[in-house]
């Protein structure tokens, strides 16, 4: 009785330090799949901030174009700072992502104007490159 | 100081430097602008007192110092009156700009801006201004009326005949004056009416009265809109108006009846040839005008525009006597507006009831009785065209009917008179009153341009579309909005 026990206080010990160990490669951002999402991310700033809706798309395959080069005429420049990325859930074909977007916007008739949003997005893995795929909000 | 209080105390400046300080209503005599033309035109054409004894005719083209309220001048003037006060106190106001609207727009992932228009000057689209955006305004606008019913206002060609009041008869007794009595035939008339104008001959006699008369409104009105959802916004309207009137009578005996003894009817006893005397009086007035508390609901948006719903209360703030104001009226109008990216359509059509009346104070209360201002069908009808992101050019088409405000129609009306021989008639072209809907088509196309950060400016021009009404050439109006 007294070896059972034990053997059971041995495996809960085994298995919270198992949990932990995930909780702090999670907490440290360590996921495998990560710089290859930030990269993609780094990429997605980037076509932003040139105000290249060709290169969004890229990225975003399912962006409707058309409106977002609508939106890039009345732009003069756009800033966008991409931070606190945190890898929510991966696996080998997808992601899903939070981070928060800052973006000050300079527009041609108007004053700049600055929005920051936490946003939740799911990202896929295709011939090797990460792409977004859609944003939750 | 705050960017907000600086702009409240700029857009007063400048309706200070428009409007010089001249304290309420400064106006000759009469005391309201409202009874300046008939005061000058049914009561200061007179003839000079006799220096002797015996009838005078001093009053006898006077219909109100005659007392003669039935005479058919009266109508006539107080129709044009009526008429002129409804569309100076009833001036359309510019619009507020819309702006520069941009939202994060979460399917693209980035900003969009809601419209690239900067909206109409006149009309209304259906965009509203966004939570809690706020948008600051000033608009001047410098109306000069120039025409009336297609009749020029200025060279004297709007003329009203004054008949000589059906004051005598033949008499036997007492002298004649102002050397009129030979006519009455055995005797100087007498003041005792015997109910025409063929006898005693000299009330066949007109005077012609052709008016000139210079009205120009100015309107400074500061406006304050916000958007207090997404799809509602609330606003107002301030106006200060500063109305100059300034009219001249020249006033010509036309003597039918007394071409052999022209001493009867002169503007200068004793002198036959005075048959002209020009009779002059101006007034101005400056104050707070109706505030409009504006409302605006979008029911429906679609790409560049929508549906909405509007309210504008114009309050009965603005002293009506001196036609500052109206008495009051609420507008309910539908918006529709839609387009593309580069050219934008917007309609509006609404319905204005009035709850106040037509000015009818002081003489004019002699006149007739208490009328209503006239409510209104209005519509608006244009487009946007965004000729390049800081600037949008704007035209429209605004129309308002006042329902039943009555019109005045040129007629030729026959004058009947005593002859050497027999009664004679001469025909003379004057206005006549009748029912009728007031129909006043305006046209306006202007700009809108933005110079740098959120401030917009604006400059239009409204021109008349038709005939109808008092009508000015060219409106002017600038303004300057400020996005919050």
């Amino acid at each position: 009785m007294i070896i059972v026990r034990a053997l059971a206080c041995a495996l809960t010990f085994l298995l919270a330090a198992g949990h932990a160990d995930a909780q702090a490669v999670a907490q440290a951002g360590i996921s495998p799949a990560e710089p290859g999402i930030r990269e993609a991310l780094r990429l997605y700033s980037t076509a932003l901030e040139n105000l290249d809706a060709d290169a969004v798309k890229r990225i975003q395959p399912s962006i409707e174009v058309e409106a977002l080069r609508k939106a890039f005429r009345e732009m003069k420049s756009l800033k966008v700072d991409i931070e606190d990325v945190r890898v929510l859930a991966a696996d080998d074909a997808g992601a899903r992502v939070s981070c928060r977007v800052t973006q000050t916007l300079t527009p041609k008739a108007g004053s700049k104007q600055t929005t920051a949003v936490t946003r939740v997005m799911r990202l896929r893995r295709h011939v090797g490159a990460w792409t977004i795929e859609l944003f939750e909000r | 100081m705050t960017v907000r209080s600086g702009w409240l105390v700029l857009a007063y400046l400048a309706a200070a430097v428009a409007f010089p300080a001249r304290g309420l209503a400064q106006t000759q005599a009469p005391a309201h602008l409202s009874e300046l033309l008939p005061d000058l035109i049914l009561r200061e054409v007179i003839l000079p007192r006799p220096t002797t004894a015996g009838l005078s005719h001093e009053a006898h083209f006077s219909p109100v110092e005659g007392n003669e309220l039935e005479n058919p001048a009266v109508g006539i003037v107080r129709t044009f009156n009526k008429l002129t006060m409804v569309q100076l106190s009833t001036q359309p106001l510019g619009s507020p700009a819309g702006g520069f609207t941009y939202t994060f727009d979460e399917s693209l992932g980035t900003f969009r801006r809601t419209s690239t228009s900067f909206g109409p000057s006149f009309a209304e689209r259906a965009l509203t201004l966004g939570r809690n955006k706020f948008n600051g305004g000033f608009t001047y606008q410098r109306s000069r009326y120039t025409s009336f019913e297609g009749r020029d206002l200025r060279d004297g060609s709007i003329k009203f005949y004054l008949r000589h009041s059906e004051c005598c008869s033949p008499g036997t007794g007492g002298g004649s004056g102002g050397g009129g009595g030979g006519q009455g035939g055995g005797g100087g008339p007498i003041e005792q009416p015997n109910g025409n104008r063929l006898s005693p001959p000299f009330e066949g006699d007109l005077i012609e009265a052709a008016l000139s008369l210079d009205a120009t409104v100015q309107t400074a009105a500061l406006s304050f809109s916000y958007g207090v959802t997404n799809r509602w916004d609330v606003g107002v309207v301030v106006p200060i108006v500063h109305l100059d009137l300034s009219a001249d009578v020249q006033a010509t005996i036309v003597r039918l009846a007394t071409a052999s003894d022209p001493l009867t009817h002169t503007f200068e006893t004793g002198n036959p040839g005075a048959v002209v005397k020009t009779f002059r009086k101006s007034g101005s007035a400056t104050g707070l005008g109706d505030v409009v508390v504006r409302t605006k609901y979008r029911l429906a948006g679609f790409a560049n525009g929508g549906l909405a719903g509007a309210a504008d209360i114009r309050l009965p703030t603005g002293n009506r006597n001196d036609l500052l104001g109206s008495g009051g009226q609420a507008k309910l109008f539908l918006i529709q507006s839609a387009g593309t990216n580069r050219l934008m359509e917007h309609v509006n059509a609404g319905y204005t009831a009035a709850w106040g009346a037509v000015p009818n104070g002081g003489l004019l209360s002699r006149l007739g009785a208490e009328e209503s201002v006239p409510d209104e069908f209005t519509y608006a009808a244009g487009v946007e065209f965004v000729a390049e992101s800081r600037l949008t050019i704007v035209a429209d088409v605004l129309g308002r009917t006042l329902r039943r405000a009555g019109r005045l129609d040129l007629t030729s009306k026959p004058f009947t008179f005593q002859g050497r021989t027999a009664a004679e008639t001469v025909s003379f072209q004057e206005f006549e009153p009748r029912a009728g809907n007031l129909n006043l088509t305006l046209g306006t196309v202007g700009i809108r341009f933005n110079p740098l950060r959120d401030f917009l400016v604006s400059a239009a021009v409204l021109v008349p579309l038709n005939k109808a009404g008092l009508r000015s050439r060219l409106t002017p109006v600038i303004g300057v909005d400020y996005a919050f």
